[in-house]
């Protein structure tokens, strides 16, 4: 825990922070342009904007998590911070999954601080209001998120180019949306990453599907855990020459 | 009490107890070259102790294994009565070190980066702390409210061994701690070398390529030549360091 506490208070001086949670905002201003514009159809369509959110921030959230968070592990080792980190009482472990709690963290804050400003809104403008819907599809685009920030931590563990980790997990994420495009083999398709961009729809349908909520829940959290599992290991392996 | 706890109660009991620090017959291959072998030594308690080599001695791999940042491929060390690798946290909380080339966030300021690495050891330390330590470096108070990516190669070496006393540990752990520091620094790093040692009894390893600083404060001194330790003794009053360390270098 003092690892995160310690990178949440770091992160507030890097623009970088604010850089991913100002974009957040700014999709979040953006569909508010959209109903604003366009009001009729938010209403008959029976949309609300925090839904309407979920879409934009799943497809660009991938980059903001990565990007934003903090920096890798080979940005770290690259400037030579992670050895006069390590020099501290702490185990390569210890360091590795506080790093990974902050970006978690930093996930959540994307997610979650424009998402309860649209249910705000939600509330003054069709009486909606913040629901476990809203939270079940806030916490598929939060795991999906992190499926990516897990990747990232993944190949940056493996890498010492601070570009890499997140260039290699992004590109995991094109791969995987074109096999999608092109089509075929269902029972293949579930498992690919993009294949669940748009899960978090599963909470605002009429009757929850709660089985395919989830296998969607699993099949994320299994790229996650697995893709920061493998890293760790991976972390626990090396050394700072 | 589990087996690993039970090895390690075993081990500082029968440890001796003045010995702080101790490698015993270290190894150490990187893509099969051999950038130590056999290296054995010991550092007393109170004790502030020389590791003297050109460059691509091993000197910086000694240090950077003591620190937990590297493995030995032979051998094993002692920190504190810990037998390492790996090197427990527990122990590392008696040990600080400073790396030859200590890198540090340049979009943060002096004071800040020192605050978010004591914070990570469970230290949270007072600005008026900070800043008495900064003076006896002869570390100007305002620029540790400067960012470190505007820092000189000589503050930052000064920011390096500043932070290590954050919380000042039982053994300090210096690699080239004059580095890049001109001759006032270079003294004022003695003094507080010195002082710490005579005051606050820190345990002190420094490694250094030049004789002549590192005998004004070393009380005993190896001499690492080509990943071997050549020489380790005391130093006394006549003796010249710098000429036994040319007669190692010539006997090649």
């Amino acid at each position: 825990m003092k690892v995160t506490r310690a990178e949440i208070k770091k992160a507030t001086h890097n623009p970088r922070f604010y850089g991913g949670i100002l974009i957040s905002w700014a999709l979040a201003g953006l569909v508010v342009a959209q109903a604003w514009q366009d009001p009729l159809s938010f209403y008959l369509g029976k949309i609300t904007l925090s839904l309407s959110l979920l879409y934009p921030m799943a497809l660009f959230g991938p980059v903001g998590g990565i990007w934003g968070g903090t920096e890798n592990i080979a940005e770290e080792r690259m400037e030579g911070t992670l050895s006069t980190a390590l020099l501290r009482p702490l185990s390569r472990w210890e360091w590795y999954w506080g790093k990974v709690g902050f970006s978690l963290f930093y996930n959540l804050l994307m997610v979650f601080t424009p998402l309860l400003g649209m249910a705000l809104l939600d509330k003054i403008m069709w009486r909606g209001g913040v629901s476990l819907r809203l939270l079940g599809g806030g916490a598929m685009v939060v795991l999906y998120i992190s499926s990516f920030s897990a990747l990232s931590y993944l190949f940056s563990s493996l890498f010492y180019r601070p570009w890499g980790g997140p260039l290699l997990a992004l590109g995991i994420g094109a791969f995987s949306w074109i096999v999608e495009r092109l089509g075929g083999g269902e029972n293949v398709q579930i498992y690919l990453i993009t294949h669940h961009l748009s899960s978090f729809n599963i909470f605002f349908l009429p009757r929850i599907d709660w089985h395919q909520a989830l296998s969607s829940f699993l099949i994320l959290g299994s790229y996650t855990g697995g893709g920061l599992l493998i890293g760790a290991l991976i972390f626990m392996r090396q050394e700072e020459r | 009490m589990d087996g690993r706890k039970g090895r390690r109660f075993l081990v500082k009991k029968f440890m001796k107890s003045d010995v702080l620090l101790a490698l015993k017959d270290v190894g150490k291959k990187v893509k099969g070259k051999a950038i130590l072998e056999g290296v054995s030594l010991e550092v007393r308690e109170g004790e502030i102790f020389g590791l003297l080599g050109g460059n691509g001695a091993g000197k910086s791999t000694v240090m950077r294994l003591l620190l937990g940042l590297i493995a030995p491929s032979t051998g094993y060390f002692y920190v504190g009565g810990y037998r390492c690798p790996p090197l427990p946290p527990r122990a590392k909380t008696m040990i600080g070190g400073c790396l030859d080339n200590t890198s540090f966030y340049g979009n943060l300021t002096g004071i800040e980066n020192i605050t978010f690495f004591a914070s990570l050891s469970s230290y949270y330390p007072e600005v008026a702390e900070i800043e008495f330590f900064a003076s006896l470096l002869d570390f100007e108070p305002s620029l540790l409210y400067k960012k470190v990516g505007s820092y000189s190669q000589g503050e930052k070496k000064k920011l390096s061994l500043l932070h290590s006393l954050f919380p000042l540990p039982r053994i300090l752990v210096w690699d080239e701690p004059w580095v890049g520091l001109d001759p006032r620094g270079v003294k004022k790093v003695q003094e507080l070398i010195v002082n710490l040692n005579t005051e606050q009894g820190v345990t002190f390893l420094l490694s250094s390529p030049l004789a002549l600083e590192l005998e004004k404060v070393a009380q005993r001194v190896a001499i690492l030549h080509q990943g071997k330790i050549k020489w380790n003794d005391y130093l006394t009053p006549g003796l010249s360091l710098g000429e036994i360390y040319w007669e190692i270098i010539e006997e090649k």
